[in-house]
């Protein structure tokens, strides 16, 4: 093999990792197939949360018995950061409907707990368990619990005010 | 033959992709929930006007290599060396949460990674800003960039514990 051919086969690669790269980059421009997501991952609607993700929100101090809705998250999620940065304007403006809204976070650092601290928002940090009982395989996660811990609702879906809408709807 | 145009083209793609992300967050409002942002307290009271510069500054730098400007290829290089500690500062104040600056397909995997990414953007920018060519899109510049890009997509892959470079607080 000559140096000239090494060459081409060094270049090719280059030129393979570029292609699958941008191919990525391009990916996360794209919407993704959220209805696709939300059929497939999460609790099923109309079940009760599995026992002992309910045991798990009780012991961290959320009642089960009322309405409530998880809005898993994890840092470095781009969708997450829209949600939680909605999220938080619509706590500033006192809007009724995030008053029973819980942000799951996966794994969260201090910087971001300190964030969702100063921004007013009910937070959970979760090492996975609950994601892990819940099926949660997309952020950001919206599921809306009924009372008696019923799942009545679930999206995968950074405009958590529509979400809201149509769960009080 | 390498194309120092070629190489500055490289640079360019990853400013322009660094200011799309960047105007992203601004316009949906969510700089604050950034990764590179949320480590700071300051950074994340002025989040919005802070990225927002940033934004216009990576793009007018992208502008400028592309268009060959004399001195955006020194100057990125600056403006690159002066992001890298905010950089860093995701690392070890979050939870290693990967700021998507130059792009998710150069999304740097640790801290060394981090640095090894930037000294590669640095080098490439300066030679750029140093050497004296021609600034068309030749083959030879479409493949110097396309394998300065997957050499610096090949450093930002570098895994090794954080503890390595940085201590985790």
């Amino acid at each position: 093999m000559t140096v000239i051919d090494s060459v081409q086969w060094l270049v090719i690669a280059g030129l393979a990792v570029l292609v699958l790269g941008l191919y990525r980059q391009l990916a996360i421009f794209l919407t993704p197939p959220t209805r696709t997501l939300e059929s497939m991952a999460g609790p099923e609607i109309g079940e009760r949360l599995p026992s002992e993700a309910r045991q798990i929100l009780s012991s961290k101090g959320m009642p089960t018995d009322r309405e409530v809705t998880l809005a898993f998250v994890s840092e470095s999620c781009r969708g997450c950061q829209v949600m939680i940065a909605k999220l938080t304007r619509l706590i500033a403006s006192s809007d009724p409907r995030v008053t029973d809204t819980v942000v799951v976070a996966l794994n969260p650092s201090g910087a971001m707990l300190r964030a969702l601290e100063e921004a007013g928002i009910q937070y959970i940090e979760d090492d996975g368990e609950l994601w892990g009982l819940l099926d949660v395989q997309a952020t950001p996660f919206l599921v809306d619990v009924g009372r008696k811990g019923i799942v009545r609702r679930k999206a995968v879906d950074h405009r958590v005010e529509h979400f809201l809408d149509s769960a009080a709807a | 033959m390498v194309s120092s145009y070629g190489v500055e083209l490289a640079v360019a793609l990853l400013f322009a992709l660094s200011a799309l992300e960047k105007f992203s967050h601004v316009a949906h409002r969510s700089a604050a929930w950034h990764p590179a942002v949320i480590t700071s307290g300051w950074l994340r009271r002025h989040g919005q006007p802070a990225m927002c510069a940033s934004a216009v500054l990576d793009s007018v730098l992208a502008i400028g290599l592309v268009r060959g400007t004399p001195g955006a290829g020194l100057a990125s290089a600056l403006v690159t060396v002066m992001y890298t500690p905010i950089g860093l500062r995701t690392f070890t104040a979050g939870d290693g949460a990967p700021c998507r600056c130059f792009g998710a397909f150069a999304s740097p995997r640790s801290p060394l990674a981090l640095v090894g990414r930037n000294t590669l953007v640095v080098i490439a920018a300066s030679a750029g800003g140093v050497a004296a060519g021609e600034n068309a899109l030749t083959p030879g510049a479409a493949v110097s960039g396309a394998l300065a890009l997957a050499a610096i997509a090949l450093a930002a892959r570098v895994r090794l514990p954080m503890r390595t470079l940085v201590p985790v607080r």
